[in-house]
């Protein structure tokens, strides 16, 4: 279980991240959405305590039973550009702990990731690379980063059935930033909505889809193509 | 007249062909397929910047020293401009001229944002400022490469909004490629699929 | 790179080194009057690196040397830079100059240096001139190398490859892509040779392949020295050689901090760092 408690990014004169509050339970999916710019990666970043430069931290982040954080990071840059990608996820599964080996079958890699170094993945190899890893490093909070920008519709769903089941089998608690409604909604039980670096509130999935939410997160639902009215396919 | 017939292109020990594409000014037409069988390599193809290899081909002549009368959208417009130059020099290396301030406001850009640099502003500000720097009055078809995959989809309705009224009102031809079928169901007049 | 400019380190190694070059340059005095009631003089407060066998001030002589050596030095690697960046624009000009120019610079790297800088000042008649030319002509391949990288690079860009789109002219896009990506580090690379052209220059003035001996450089001293390092005035190499390293390692720490500071590139803005 993650509590988070009045969690901020500041400087003197900006605010990134206003004073959020919010809990995280084991087996559960929790997604997050809002525009760019509204501060989801920040989220990420500072629930695993780093910060933009020159800014500071505020409120307070409290893990049950020192549950360990693992962040699977939007873009492949985090991973070692002079190491093949097989050794550096032995590595994070060696390093921590013994339960890798039965979480070994949540992203399976074949050798066509394993035996390449990062600058040969593409997309969607990237992607997976990123979440064996922190799927592998035992940890009990797994926090995913736009895990599917850029994937085809299969690979993405593929990637968020397994972060079901991970929630699920594993009892793990994951937490899934997206834009992308379709596909976040069927998997997360509570859905997070900030925008401009504030929570504008805390929902579900079917609050969302009929309507029973806050005008600006069911603009969102709204705006995904297939409920574009047909006026506007019309001025086309 | 945008048209592709038997198009091929030699990647090493790789063969990569594309599908038939046909495409009239004023049309619509999106292309889908799985990641990784060459859609960026066919919008490349189709811009002119790789060279084109096929069977039969019909591009829009390109008069020396003006735009290309097909424009490339790309996916992400953090790297369609160039890190160090303001938006400004951006858009007058293309228009040539400042006649494209009108059009800011009818795409909710703020004019005051000309003096910023591409990592000053949001990834949906860029699209639509990708999109503008594209629209110069020579430009006939628009090829567009998966530019909302990005977005969010607030952002990616309005950006649609905003290009399919300038598509019908300049009587543009534009290729959408995607891997969303709903956005290419929703926007397209036909669909090839690879 | 204003972060470089708050750093301590950095700015005390800048402040040092240019302390060292200025009082160099400034230095009043030849330190090529005889004073033979007094050679063989130790290091003193009166002579700070002491005196040599015909009683000059080693302190004058190892200035007027470093001067002398940072002037040819400065010349050469002047040359060097700009030779390096015509050849690289040269390569961009046609597939075939590319391929020339891929082929010199393999060719001048996969020779020994100091070999090549022996044949080159040879040549050209050695002293002054054909020491210059010949640390230019053998010093371009490096910088070459890196400027026809970075070129490639920024060829390979969306951004580049819309500028084209646009009809632009390959002018046009010269000046406005291409050289504001590069000239940094064109400079950063000139500065980076700098030391290694000093280096070299004294060895082979060392070697009795450059400056004239009698004149006071760095390498004619050294080589002078080397004959009485046996016989206990081992002030005669020592001082002027620690010199010439400590200017040689402070310039080098400069332009590296220099490059790392350009490589992390302009510092985001507070607003860049909100993205999603």
């Amino acid at each position: 279980m993650l509590t988070v408690e009045g969690l901020s990014i500041q400087s003197d004169a900006v605010s990134l991240l206003s004073p959020l509050s919010f809990s995280l339970k084991q087996g559960e999916v929790l997604g997050v959405i809002g525009a760019s710019g509204s501060g989801k990666s920040l989220l990420a970043q500072a629930l695993m305590g780093q910060v933009p430069p020159g800014f500071k931290l505020g409120g307070k982040v409290i893990s049950q039973q020192g549950a360990r954080r693992a962040l699977a990071a939007q873009s492949a840059s985090v991973l070692d550009p002079l190491r093949l990608i097989g050794s550096q996820l032995r590595y994070a599964a060696q390093r921590l702990g013994k339960r890798a080996s039965t979480r070994r079958h949540y992203f399976k890699l074949g050798g066509n990731i394993t035996e390449r170094y990062r600058h040969q993945l593409s997309g969607g190899m990237a992607k997976r690379a990123l979440m064996a890893q922190a799927c592998w490093q035992s940890s009990e909070i797994m926090i995913a980063d736009e895990p599917c920008c850029g994937l085809d519709v299969e690979a993405a769903l593929a990637i968020y059935q397994h972060l079901a089941m991970l929630a699920r089998d594993e009892q793990l608690g994951v937490m899934v930033i997206s834009h992308n409604l379709r596909q976040l909604l069927p998997i997360a039980d509570r859905v997070l909505v900030l925008r401009d670096g504030r929570a504008v509130e805390m929902t579900t999935p079917a609050h969302i889809r009929a309507g029973a939410c806050d005008e600006y997160t069911h603009r969102f639902w709204t705006a995904l193509p297939e409920h574009w009215e047909s006026e506007r396919v019309a001025v086309a | 007249m945008l048209r592709l017939h038997k198009g091929y292109v030699r990647r090493g020990e790789q063969l990569i062909t594309f599908p038939d594409i046909e495409l009239k000014r004023g049309e619509i037409v999106g292309v889908s397929g799985p990641s990784g069988v060459g859609k960026s390599t066919l919008a490349g193809m189709l811009a002119g910047i790789i060279p084109m290899q096929a069977e039969l081909h019909s591009l829009p002549r390109r008069a020396r020293g003006k735009p290309n009368p097909v424009q490339w959208l790309i996916q992400q417009g953090e790297f369609a401009f160039n890190p160090r130059l303001t938006l400004k020099t951006a858009l007058d290396e293309s228009w040539q001229c400042d006649d494209y301030l009108p059009l800011l406001k009818d795409y909710g850009l703020d004019a005051s944002w000309l003096t910023r640099r591409p990592n000053q502003l949001s990834g949906g500000q860029l699209q639509r400022f990708n999109l503008i720097r594209a629209l110069v009055p020579t430009t006939q078809f628009l090829i567009c490469d998966e530019v909302t995959a990005h977005l969010d989809t607030i952002t990616q309705a309005e950006f649609w909004q905003h290009l399919l009224a300038t598509a019908n009102k300049r009587n543009l031809g534009v290729l959408v490629i995607s891997h969303d079928p709903y956005l290419l169901e929703a926007i397209c007049d036909h669909i090839v699929t690879w | 790179m204003r972060d470089l400019l708050r750093q301590p380190s950095f700015m005390a190694a800048l402040a040092l080194l240019c302390g060292l070059v200025g009082l160099a340059l400034l230095w009043p005095w030849q330190g090529a009057e005889l004073d033979l009631l007094n050679k063989y003089q130790a290091p003193s407060l009166h002579h700070l690196f002491g005196t040599d066998w015909l009683g000059r001030d080693l302190f004058s002589r190892s200035q007027q040397a470093l001067a002398q050596s940072l002037y040819v030095g400065g010349l050469a690697v002047l040359l060097s830079s700009v030779l390096s960046l015509m050849m690289a624009m040269l390569a961009m000009l046609h597939r075939a100059a590319a391929w020339m120019v891929d082929l010199l610079v393999d060719l001048f790297m996969s020779l020994p240096h100091l070999l090549l800088l022996i044949l080159l000042s040879l040549a050209f008649g050695g002293a002054e001139f054909g020491l210059v030319v010949a640390v230019a002509l053998s010093h371009w391949p490096k910088l070459t190398r890196l400027l026809r990288f970075e070129m490639k690079q920024v060829q390979s860009a969306p951004y580049y490859q819309l500028a084209k789109q646009f009809g632009t002219s390959p002018w046009q896009r010269l000046r406005r892509h291409m050289l504001p990506h590069i000239l940094p580090q064109w400079w950063i690379g000139g500065l980076l040779l700098f030391p290694h052209a000093l280096t070299h220059m004294a060895a082979l003035t060392f070697l009795g392949f450059g400056l004239n001996p009698d004149s006071p450089s760095m390498g004619a001293l050294l080589a002078q020295a080397s004959q009485y390092a046996l016989t206990g005035h081992w002030w005669f190499a020592l001082c002027p050689g620690l010199l010439l390293l400590s200017c040689l390692l402070l310039l080098s720490y400069v332009a590296q901090r220099l490059l790392l500071g350009l490589r992390q590139g302009p510092q985001t803005h507070l607003e860049g760092v909100v993205k999603c």
